[in-house]
């Protein structure tokens, strides 16, 4: 009995609260912190007025500001995840004292915050849906403290709802359902709820938004007019929990209740739910729970993407080794990440060695084509900046930027905006995005660091990188082809015969394609780049070549190590011994141009 | 009698209080350094000729290095002896006093006196001047804001800004309906209660409000390339001028460029809302040439228009050079002229017309010139250049022109005022300025469209601003209206006629 009166305790004082809170720190600082990168740089937070009136223009904009203002600590991903965890906590614990009954209670309340934190796993779920959530259900909470009169509570509700809309959106109608369920004998709480539907048709008049969105929110998700299942369920939990905590158990959850209501919980229901309770045991119920929970959360969660987001994190951050690293763990297969790992193996001087030590799917994992989205331009501006393609990575950057689909600016587009512009010499516009840059929490130091580079050709050149990216700059104009990218390195080879860069990706390029004409035809450029050995891609390229015109390797012009001449002896001899070797030549020759070359589409 | 005297006396004591407060915040400027220069100003409106409806200059001074602007001191004295008197981190003018003082000063001249306090030290600037123009201006001006982007687009609208107040609100913004793109906006000659508004995306259509009511169009038939953009309005408001244009991007790999704009084919083409009729003539819609950027002439019986020879595209893309041409048409008959007349011939000059823009009163046409092609928007040497039409003269407009890129261009309704889009800020993002021109076609130097805090805004904001058109009275436009009509999918199809050549012709 003992027993189970502590466990009673340890539920109703907050332990269920710091369960969750520790599972939401661990699961965002551990499993899920690029995710945080990711929202971070997809947003621009500043702390101007101008900022701040742009947001308050738009219902919602209040809890989007709160939010963006949040967001901006994903920088470190261990504070965005507190911070998470933080509002998780507190939503449940809202949730839990708008319930205000007994052990389920308490149990119940964790289920709006674990579909907020579902909600949250989707990358494109803003911070600003579980801030309106918040606000409104504090509001909600408040209003329950008024006397239960309504010439006191009617106009309270007539003049909050309207401040309450305007602060957090959509949302807010969730509290006029609340009251009006709660009060749901009283004609003045249906009219309360008939006013806050009239208010986004009223705004609708004036704002340049569609209906939809100023009923079911402007802000709460990244796509416009797209509503996750995970938001509907968070609001409908938000309002059932409490209301059927109060309809459940043992005390009414407010003192203002009638008698007849009172009766109601005392005779009617009572007994019932009572049978219920006893046959459900929180005991087993809460382990249960947490597990469905977990399961929930899994569900929800797309560790896939979290991989994305790993390199896309690390390239931005220029952490080549660890892409390597990463890639050496499970080789990435899709363009985006192998897109990130050829540039870390390129900057780290191994993509001619290493090249196809790990998948590769054509052209595509080498400069990813442009398409109109915010994420996929991204690899290809990195790799252009790095390559010295300067008006390409800019161009990528940009598109990127506005290709965000709640048309946020984005803190990281920003800083590459400034760095192309610095490198182009454009110095008024580079100052443009570095005086932006200086009114932000993280980027500050950075931008006021850069903004002693403007007007300063002299210390630019100076600069390790931007020095040599001014250098590698495209000096004489053409249109810029997709088509045509191996003529694009090559003329980039041609203004900076040192490129090294220029010349593995122009070599990759080939390699990819499976042209080996041009591979052949390009692959004098690179005498001048000071390699001490030919990569071991070009060798198994370079020797694929001289088999097919000779029968042995006498006069052979290239420098091949003796590993690569017995491993096409061995290769040719297996691959033409036909289909019975196909996983042999797999085990053993899977990770060389050869197989590349001949295995991808290989039918015995 | 007693209340509303108690009213005045009430009113007069805020103001006195007002005025106590203001003053105590005010330091007294006692013997200055002089300055033999002339202060460096954001936004530079020194010397430049204003209406006298014009929301307040407000200005700030240039920094110099190392010497931080601690306050300034802006008095503006009119010769008839008005004077207004700031003093801050920068000129904020109260509007009505502003008003006031150009009020008592149309025609005339001011003189602004500004001091500057550096490191605790007062220094007093050589004053510059202020022409108020007798000339009024319009009631206001609608313009596009928009990311200077390459093919994506973020957040934009249309936006109306009356000129005597320093806010604007939007008409229309693409957060009204998804994926939606808005852009070519045409009114009559500042008269907002016709207009042409193109929006884009999987609701696409071109709102037409014209005397026949609103229709919401579609644009595109199986006769013409595309759908109608570049709209002018037919002067009797019965017809409408659009081209219609097959058109890529491309984009440039050095510095100095970012995106070039090309067209691989485009043709002229008139709109009769009254009887849903697209004309189409053969002379302007000939393969063998690129015809585009339509404008009628004040009178009606002419259509100006660009034509370039149709080339290779990309290849021969530096090589396409637009002249400027004119045909006649008949307004009663809805047919046009036989012969194609070039008003300018550009390709001789190496240079390539785009955005004809007559004046009303008949007497000049504005256009931009460019070293090729026809969207001089992106060309940094792109230049405005006025013809005189009674003496076929060309002359660049050297006080409006910069070293960047000066473009989009339109008259007010009495011809006296220019507004035109310039990058020359930075370089990218593009700003409106306006200017005056007087009967003798002499336009004086431009200034930038005032904002309440311009450093402040102009630095801040995303946006270009482009494609800025004077409007008479406001826009009357629905936000609710527009989005219900856009997404629901009845649009009006035009009825595209080939026509013969005028009779009279």
């Amino acid at each position: 009995m003992k027993k189970q009166t502590n466990y009673d305790l340890w539920l109703r004082t907050g332990a269920l609260s710091l369960l969750l809170g520790v599972a939401a720190l661990l699961f965002w600082g551990l499993a899920y912190p690029h995710h945080l990168h990711h929202q971070e740089q997809l947003q621009l937070f500043l702390f101007t007025t101008d900022y701040l009136n742009e947001k308050l223009s738009h219902p919602g904009g209040l809890a989007e500001y709160i939010a963006e203002f949040l967001t901006q600590f994903d920088y470190y991903a261990w504070v965005g995840a507190a911070i998470i965890a933080g509002l998780l906590v507190i939503l449940q614990r809202l949730i839990a004292s708008l319930t205000r009954s007994d052990r389920w209670g308490s149990v119940l309340s964790l289920l709006p915050a674990l579909a907020v934190w579902a909600f949250l796993c989707d990358e494109n779920g803003l911070l600003s849906f579980p801030i309106a959530l918040m606000l409104t259900l504090s509001v909600w909470r408040g209003y329950r403290l008024l006397p239960d009169r309504w010439p006191l509570r009617l106009p309270i509700g007539l003049i909050a709802l309207p401040l309450l809309y305007w602060a957090v959106g959509g949302v807010a109608l969730l509290f006029a359902l609340g009251v009006a369920i709660e009060s749901r004998r009283k004609p003045w709480s249906f009219a309360l709820l008939f006013y806050a539907l009239l208010l986004p048709i009223a705004v609708s008049y004036q704002l340049h938004y569609p209906l939809t969105r100023l009923f079911c929110g402007i802000d709460y998700y990244r796509f416009p007019e797209i509503y996750p299942a995970a938001q509907w369920v968070a609001i409908g939990l938000a309002v059932a929990v409490p209301l059927l905590g109060n309809f459940f158990f043992i005390e009414p959850i407010n003192a203002q209740l009638s008698d007849q209501e009172m009766s109601i919980y005392r005779t009617d229901k009572r007994p019932f739910i009572d049978r219920i309770k006893a046959h459900l045991s929180v005991r087993y119920m809460l382990p249960l729970g947490c597990l469905l929970g977990a399961g929930w959360i899994y569900t929800a969660s797309d560790f896939e993407k979290e991989r994305l987001m790993h390199y896309d994190y690390l390239t931005r951050m220029r952490q080549w080794k660890a892409i390597i690293r990463l890639a050496e763990q499970k080789t990435p297969d899709a363009p985006f990440s192998v897109a990130c790992l050829n540039l870390a193996l390129a900057k780290t001087g191994q993509l001619g060695d290493r090249l196809f030590q790990f998948y590769q799917n054509g052209t595509e994992g080498l400069i990813p084509t442009f398409e109109r989205d915010f994420i996929s331009p991204l690899p290809a501006s990195e790799v252009f900046y790095h390559l010295g393609m300067i008006n390409s990575s800019l161009r990528y950057t940009f598109e990127a930027m506005e290709a965000i689909p709640d048309y946020r600016k984005s803190s990281r587009a920003f800083v590459r905006l400034a760095e192309t512009n610095l490198i182009n010499g454009q110095y008024a516009v580079a100052a443009k995005y570095l005086r932006a840059l200086q009114q932000t929490l993280f980027y500050r130091k950075w931008a006021t660091q850069a903004m002693g580079f403007l007007g300063n050709d002299r210390r630019i050149e100076q600069h390790a990188e931007w020095g040599w990216l001014r250098k590698a700059r495209y000096t004489e104009d053409f249109l810029f082809s997709d088509a045509e990218m191996d003529n694009m390195l090559g003329l980039l080879i041609q203004q900076n015969p040192t490129n090294r860069l220029a010349f593995e990706y122009l070599m990759a390029y080939e390699l990819l394609r499976k042209d080996l004409e041009k591979f052949a035809h390009y692959y004098p450029l690179g005498r001048q780049m000071g390699y001490n050995h030919i990569p071991r891609s070009y060798q198994e390229a370079l020797i694929y070549l001289w088999t097919q015109e000779h029968s042995n390797f006498q006069g052979l012009p290239w420098s091949i190590s003796q590993e690569v001449l017995q491993g096409v002896t061995e290769f040719a001899r297996l691959y033409m011994q036909g289909q019975k070797n196909e996983s042999l030549l797999r085990e053993k020759y899977g990770k060389t141009f050869w197989a590349y070359l001949l295995l991808r589409n290989f039918e015995f | 009698m007693n209340g509303k005297l108690n009213d005045i006396i009430a009113t007069y004591c805020v103001y006195l209080l007002v005025c106590l407060l203001l003053s105590a915040c005010q330091e007294t400027v006692n013997t200055p350094r002089q300055l033999n220069r002339q202060p460096a100003i954001y936004p530079d409106y020194a010397e430049v000729t204003i209406p006298a409806t014009i929301a307040p200059l407000n200005f700030g001074l240039t920094e110099e290095e190392g010497k931080e602007v601690e306050r300034i001191d802006v008095r503006i004295e009119g010769k008839q002896g008005t004077v207004l008197h700031v003093q801050g981190k920068s000129a904020q003018f109260p509007p009505k006093a502003w008003q006031a003082l150009l009020a008592a000063n149309v025609g005339d001249s001011l003189r602004c006196y500004v001091s500057a306090k550096r490191q605790g030290v007062w220094e007093s600037y050589q004053p510059f001047t202020l022409h108020v123009s007798p000339d009024p201006i319009d009631y206001g001006l609608v313009y596009r804001k928009i990311a200077p982007g390459y093919e994506v687009y973020s957040r934009m609208g249309i936006y109306e800004r009356p000129l005597s107040e320093q806010t604007e609100r939007p008409l229309v913004e693409n957060t009204l309906v998804k994926g939606m793109c808005v852009n070519c906006h045409a009114f009559n000659q500042t008269d907002p209660t016709r207009l042409s508004l193109h929006f884009r995306g999987t609701h696409g259509a071109t709102l037409l409000r014209s005397s026949d009511g609103e229709e919401y169009l579609n644009t595109k038939t199986a006769e013409t390339l595309a759908a109608c953009v570049y709209p002018y309005w037919h002067p009797s408001g019965d017809y409408i001028a659009y081209s219609t244009n097959q058109t890529r991007q491309a984009f440039h790999t050095v510095k100095e460029e970012r995106v070039e704009v090309v067209d691989l084919a485009s043709d002229v083409l008139v709109y009769h809302p009254a009887t849903h009729r697209l004309l189409l003539c053969d002379a302007l819609t000939d393969s063998a040439h690129f015809e585009t950027f339509p404008a009628f002439a004040p009178d009606g019986r002419k259509l100006y228009f660009c034509r370039a020879e149709a080339k290779p595209i990309p290849e021969a893309y530096q090589e396409i050079r637009y002249n400027l041409c004119s045909i006649d048409f008949d307004p009663e008959q809805g047919t046009f002229g036989t012969r194609i007349d070039t008003l300018i011939h550009a390709e001789e000059m190496g240079k390539s017309v785009s955005f004809p823009r007559p004046s009303f009163d008949g007497k000049y046409l504005m256009v931009t010139l460019s070293d090729y092609g026809n969207f001089s928007i992106w060309h940094r040497e792109a230049d405005l250049w006025l013809l005189e039409l009674a003496t076929n003269t060309l002359r660049p407009l050297d006080t409006l022109n910069s070293p960047e890129t000066e473009s989009f261009h339109n008259w007010s309704s009495n011809s006296r005022w220019i507004v035109f889009s310039s990058r020359r800020g930075d370089g990218l993002y593009t700003r409106l300025y306006l200017a005056h021109c007087d009967e003798k076609g002499q336009v004086g130097k431009p200034f930038l469209l005032p904002q309440s805090n311009p450093q402040a805004l102009y630095d801040r904001s995303e946006y270009s601003y482009n494609v800025p058109d004077f409007v008479r009275q406001p826009v009357e436009i629905s936000p609710k209206e527009l989005g219900t009509r856009l997404t629901a999918p009845e649009r009006r199809e035009m009825k595209a006629v080939r026509i013969g050549y005028s009779a009279s012709k």
